[in-house]
């Protein structure tokens, strides 16, 4: 089932080109790596898509309503008192009586349910993105949209990060589209790869894009 | 220590102060942790120019003062959001110019018999029975608004961009938010003066925040705290023969100090880490 299609896609930014005719689809169930030199229109696409942006021209056509949404550069202020459990329980679209215990789940299932009533401040880096993508899964989307998620940090948690959406996608079903700088071994899998520098330079299977990167062609 | 409170004068001062310091203390943590510490300071600079214009014009200034200040916290918004000056920047031009108008105003009425100090110290003895239905009235406006979108507004204070992506309506609640600030600054400025009322707005937001318990308890500790600092600032100013507003913001300074202090020497309790 396709469940995101771009047709034509402009958007304009004070008279510069920043997405220029960008036109692909995915089907439920896709995971697509979006990549390209900074300023190339990542971060636009994914912010058409999550109705930031409002673009110039182009169709966008998206079967679901239910989007979740990890941006870039989310670091909590050292003096902003918010703790976890309010952090994730802001996001859910329909709080309960079971939300304590739904997010101690999800907690648990990250490796972090001691933190739940702790400040974010006081949270590492990797710790404080974890609970920010418990935050964009907590309403079970059905397209998860990720910008950058883990620019800043090490390699090592960078490649529990992937696996872990790796194995949640495949067991949910669900569609991931994710911003990257770096193409990991974890992320090539059974992946798609949109190539973008203002223009589609490639979309397809990631181990086509291996080809494409050695090679230097263009396959769009 | 308690009689002087038997005047009805002095109940009537405490009451609008501790209605003035309750309902700041709500806002307090929606302003400052969004980085608009300042929006109280500049806003009780345009409430000066409303508040003159108002005892000149009607017998009840508030009348005026309030939707004045009330249309100036939307332009200021107005401008942060849709021109390219900075927010800070753009609340410094119509506060200053505000406050030049204000002066000019006084200075060209013969009629105002205002001293210009009463106007920037306040006067919380000579408060009015309309001007206490109207903060009673005002910081029912408030609690109802904090707890109808407390959601909305928590995930506007922390996360912006996400708040917009959820789908939160973030420039309509921005708006309310400075307009209800602009109206709750102005009564303040009447009692509390122009120059002590942004204590009200910034004070409780750090006293709450040095507890690390989360937002909503940080919303709740500083709002205590502000019944407690209005209270004893009142009751000691009018035991050291001192002014009862500049009183109160000494107390609240005092609980911040003490608190940090007492964060730096004792380890545990609320102060985990």
């Amino acid at each position: 089932m396709e469940i995101l299609k771009i047709e034509n896609l402009n958007v304009t930014f004070n008279g510069f080109n920043v997405l220029n005719n960008i036109s692909f689809s995915l089907s439920q169930g896709d995971f697509l790596n979006i990549v390209g030199p900074n300023g190339s229109g990542k971060t636009t696409l994914v912010e058409v898509l999550t109705k930031l942006v409002k673009p110039s021209s182009g169709t966008i056509t998206l079967n679901t309503n239910e989007i979740g949404y990890l941006h870039q550069k989310l670091q909590t202020k050292k003096n902003f008192p918010i703790t976890v459990k309010e952090v994730i329980l802001s996001a859910m679209k329909k709080p309960s009586k079971q939300s304590n215990e739904e997010i101690l789940k999800w907690l648990e299932l990250m490796d972090i349910r001691h933190t739940i009533n702790q400040n974010m401040a006081v949270l590492s880096g990797g710790q404080q993105q974890r609970v920010f993508l418990i935050r964009a899964l907590i309403n079970d989307p059905k397209l998860l949209i990720l910008d950058e998620p883990t620019s800043a940090l090490d390699p090592e948690f960078r490649e529990g990060f992937y696996l872990f959406l790796h194995q949640y996608q495949k067991h949910n079903n669900l569609t991931i589209i994710n911003v990257t700088h770096d193409l990991s071994d974890t992320l090539r899998k059974d992946s798609k790869v949109l190539y973008i520098d203002k223009t589609i330079k490639f979309f397809g299977p990631s181990n086509e894009f291996n080809a494409f990167e050695h090679g230097g062609h263009q396959h769009v | 220590m308690f009689d002087f409170l038997q005047y009805e004068m002095i109940q009537n001062g405490l009451f609008i102060t501790l209605i003035i310091g309750f309902s700041a203390a709500l806002l307090s943590p929606f302003l400052v942790l969004n980085e608009q510490a300042l929006i109280a300071d500049g806003l009780a600079h345009v409430s000066f120019t409303g508040l003159a214009l108002g005892i000149i014009l009607v017998d009840e200034p508030l009348l005026i003062s309030m939707p004045f200040a009330a249309i100036l916290a939307v332009l200021v918004k107005y401008l942060s959001q849709n021109k390219n000056i900075n927010g800070d920047a753009s609340l410094g031009i119509i506060s200053t110019v505000s406050l030049a108008v204000g002066l000019i105003i006084i200075h060209k009425s013969s009629g105002f018999n205002r001293s210009i100090e009463g106007m920037l110290v306040g006067d919380i003895w000579t408060v009015t029975k309309t001007e206490i239905l109207i903060a009673v009235m005002v910081f029912l406006i408030i609690v109802t608004f904090i707890v109808s979108f407390y959601k909305k507004l928590l995930l506007m204070t922390y996360d912006f961009k996400y708040a917009k992506f959820s789908g939160i309506k973030t420039s309509l609640l921005s708006y309310t938010l400075a307009v209800i600030t602009a109206i709750i600054i102005t009564i303040g400025v009447k009692t509390i003066g122009t120059l002590l009322i942004t204590a009200f707005v910034i004070f409780p937001v750090l006293i709450g925040s040095r507890f690390k318990k989360g937002f909503k308890m940080t919303l709740v500790i500083g709002s205590l705290f502000s019944i407690i600092a209005v209270f004893w600032g009142i009751v000691l100013a009018n035991e050291l023969d001192i002014p009862a507003g500049s009183n109160i913001v000494i107390i609240y300074a005092i609980i911040l100090l003490v608190l940090i202090v007492l964060q730096k020497f004792i380890k545990g309790g609320g102060y985990r880490d």
